[in-house]
């Protein structure tokens, strides 16, 4: 079996790559070893929420990725307005990429 | 042993007479009936790959329908035929059709087990089946036509599969609307084709095709119409809708029809018309980027699991995309690098459906085991299931495209050959994977990890573990050896495609 | 004479320039028009629009129905169009069907008709 694939610039070989994995593994297993038990134990804060006390629910999906979605915001109001779900729009942007198609290939 | 000289419509006729007589079978007893259907699926599947071994050891198979032998006319001069033309690109994709049916169907045996309306829905998919399969054997543009409304009508029956939920019938019906559009634009383009060559097999039309005005608007009206039955960017609005609503099985075929009606695409694009420009390579590359972003930005917002991977499948469909045409941008034949992008779109049609089929089924046990859909309503089912944290786990790396697992080795050789064309393609293609990562990392988090104590849950029938285990496995061992799959399925495919000449000849 | 042969050429034309009349307001209800019934109709309005397109392609002017053996020694009719057309409105039938029966359902459970009224966002 022919286990190299060619990429064309490289290689993948992914054999080589579980085996490194393995070692990392084992030596980071190792390091983790010398480690004492029980350190720490007790000396834990509360988690840490936005500011925010932890809410009973926990962190809920919705909340994941607050500060990407937030730094996106725009982007997203406009994303969110785009997708209206009428099924009217649905069929509008189909003829508008058929229409663009139509510029960029005949046209061209 | 079957004569190989009917696998070709046997492929087709097989599931459609298992479709009609599903309903018979399940009048007598469900059981009979659940052995029926698997039989069906089973023999079909052993046909594809009868097909598949004979079209790469003897070339390509052409079945004329309708006349003894292919290139039979009439003394006027009309073709009187019909052909079924089979090389290893669509034994490639019937393959990977079977396969996955039958995994699904294996997979409903416990999902749907309490449902009253089993036979029909076991009809439909095996209608879906049929239809797919037709899309993808015929060499016939007309056939092309009806095979696409076969697929539209069964698949939105499909989704509608809980019809006492609004939801999936607003679904069903916006899938409905759209895909019955394209399939008209789609016939207006064939009349238009039709209108000045005369002619319908598409290896016929791809010997004489002159690239007037009319032909490249058919062409774009084609492209446009499996563009949107693909749910690319802009067209991709049905797809949250339909994938969320439809039960996960189905969801699974209609995402395997979408990359049946990809296959189409390129089939067109490369055979039949084989653009001199390089427009409508950059053309379709750009539609995979926009894809690729839009996709995985929108998947990031979502709280139904359902319609986040649905996006995550749009994105998908946008590396396939990008792919197949930044090799459309090159002349495939003398360039080793627009070769190798290709194998790379085609590859990961192939993980493509793999991946997300298995994060799909997994997405069902969740529904099937909790009946809830909202992730903020979930979490904490890692340590009650396991095992399907594992499956799902799997899903997540291979859709990702973390090595060692498939989804890794398909994106590398796109990313690879498309840096090659246009460099920012592909960094924003690495940024969409990684950013694919983030959005399956808010699903792990809260349906596995999160802190709900779950209520009591029953365990998750044999059937859908062994379906989701399937896919695993084939994740597994693809990812190891993806060189051993390239060589052997991918690169006669890809060799087929851009080799219109064989295409031509089987039939001429 | 002249007037007359002008006089068919534009009867010869008129069948394509209803077909582009028929898809363009089959387009437009689909696009515009909010009552689910309206979509539906529509659709099967460019339907009709593109099975007139596959006629008017196949004639052949004096031609004569295609059937081999009876036909005199004229010009026909191409048969395939034909074939299409019978094809093409079968399926638009049965699309036409399931959609309306869709309609149906989303009555029951909307209480609405309007595409405005939805559940679903994009």
């Amino acid at each position: 079996m022919n286990l190299v694939l060619a990429t064309g610039f490289g290689f993948w070989n992914p054999i080589v790559f579980i085996l490194t994995l393995m070692l990392l593994m084992i030596v980071s297993y190792l390091i983790w070893r010398q480690g004492e038990e029980n350190q720490g134990e007790g000396i834990q804060g509360n988690a840490f929420f936005s500011g925010d006390l932890l809410m009973d629910k926990g962190v809920q999906a919705q909340n994941l990725y607050w500060g990407f979605t937030s730094a996106l915001r725009e982007y997203y109001d406009w994303m969110i307005k785009q997708h209206t779900g009428i099924i009217n729009d649905y069929v509008a942007w189909f003829i508008a990429l058929t229409a663009a198609l139509l510029l960029l290939v005949v046209a061209l | 042993m079957i004569n190989s000289e009917h696998t070709a419509i046997m492929l087709i006729a097989v599931p459609l007479l298992g479709a009609f007589t599903t309903a018979v079978f399940g009048r007598v007893s469900s059981s009979l009936r659940n052995i029926w259907v698997l039989a069906i699926l089973a023999s079909t599947e052993l046909l594809a790959v009868l097909l598949g071994v004979n079209v790469l050891e003897k070339g390509i198979n052409v079945y004329a329908l309708g006349a003894s032998f292919p290139t039979l006319t009439s003394p006027e001069g009309f073709p009187v035929r019909i052909i079924l033309e089979v090389d290893a690109m669509n034994a490639l994709i019937s393959l990977i059709a079977c396969t996955i049916t039958l995994i699904v169907v294996v997979y409903c045996l416990g999902f749907m087990r309490e449902s009253r309306v089993l036979d029909k829905a076991y009809t439909l998919i095996l209608l879906l089946l049929t239809g797919m399969l037709g899309l993808t054997l015929t060499g016939d543009l007309f056939n092309l036509f009806v095979f696409f409304e076969v697929v539209s009508i069964s698949s939105a029956a499909l989704i509608a599969f809980y019809v006492h939920r609004g939801q999936s019938l607003e679904a069903a019906f916006k899938y409905m609307v759209i895909s019955a559009t394209g399939a008209l634009i789609l016939l207006f383009a064939v009349a238009i084709i039709y209108s000045q060559y005369n002619l319908l097999s598409m290896a016929a039309l791809a010997a004489s095709i002159k690239y007037t005005f009319l032909d490249e608007v058919a062409l774009v009206l084609l492209i446009s119409a499996f563009l949107l039955k693909a749910g690319s960017v802009p067209a991709h609005m049905w797809k949250p809708d339909a994938y969320g609503e439809a039960p996960a099985p189905v969801a699974v075929m209609l995402l395997t029809s979408a990359l049946v009606s990809l296959y189409v695409l390129f089939r067109i694009t490369y055979t039949v018309f084989n653009p001199v420009t390089p427009t409508i390579g950059w053309t379709l590359a750009l539609l995979g980027v926009l894809s690729i972003f839009l996709g995985v930005s929108m998947a990031l917002i979502q709280t139904k699991l359902n319609r986040l991977i649905a996006y995550s499948a749009i994105a998908e469909i946008g590396f396939i995309l990008l792919g197949v045409g930044s090799s459309l941008t090159q002349s495939p034949h003398t360039s080793k690098v627009g070769f190798n992008a290709l194998s790379g779109g085609l590859f990961h049609i192939l993980n493509d459906v793999l991946d997300l089929g298995l994060l799909f089924l997994a997405a069902g046990a969740i529904y099937y085991l909790t009946r809830e859909n909202n992730m903020n309503r979930l979490g904490g089912l890692g340590k009650t299931h396991p095992v399907l944290g594992v499956f799902f786990l799997i899903g997540l790396l291979a859709v990702s495209g973390l090595p060692p697992f498939n989804g890794f080795a398909s994106k590398l050789m796109i990313y690879e050959s498309v840096y090659f064309f246009n460099p920012l393609f592909a960094i924003i293609g690495i940024l969409g994977s990684i950013l694919m990562a983030a959005v399956y990392v808010k699903a792990f988090y809260s349906v596995f990890l999160g802190v709900f104590p779950p209520q009591e849950l029953g365990q998750i029938p044999k059937s859908m573990l062994a379906a989701m285990g399937v896919l695993a496995l084939l994740i597994l061992v693809i990812g190891l050896y993806p060189a051993t799959v390239i060589k052997y399925l991918i690169t006669p495919a890809a060799d087929a495609l851009i080799n219109p000449g064989d295409y031509i000849g089987g039939v001429l | 004479m002249a007037l007359k042969w002008r006089y068919q050429r534009m009867l010869a034309n008129i069948a394509y320039i209803t077909v582009v009349v028929l898809i363009g307001l089959g387009l437009y209800a689909i696009v515009f028009k909010q009552n689910l019934i309206k979509i539906v109709m529509g659709v099967h309005i460019m339907g009709s629009g593109v099975n007139l397109f596959l006629i008017s392609l196949g004639y052949r002017e004096g031609g004569v129905a295609p059937i081999y053996t009876l036909a005199p020694k004229l010009e026909m009719v191409l048969p395939t169009p034909q074939a299409l057309t019978l094809t093409s409105i079968v399926i638009n039938l049965a699309v036409v069907a399931l959609m309306l029966s869709f309609v149906m359902f989303i009555y029951c459970r909307y209480n609405s008709i309007d595409s405005q009224d939805r559940r679903l966002r994009g």
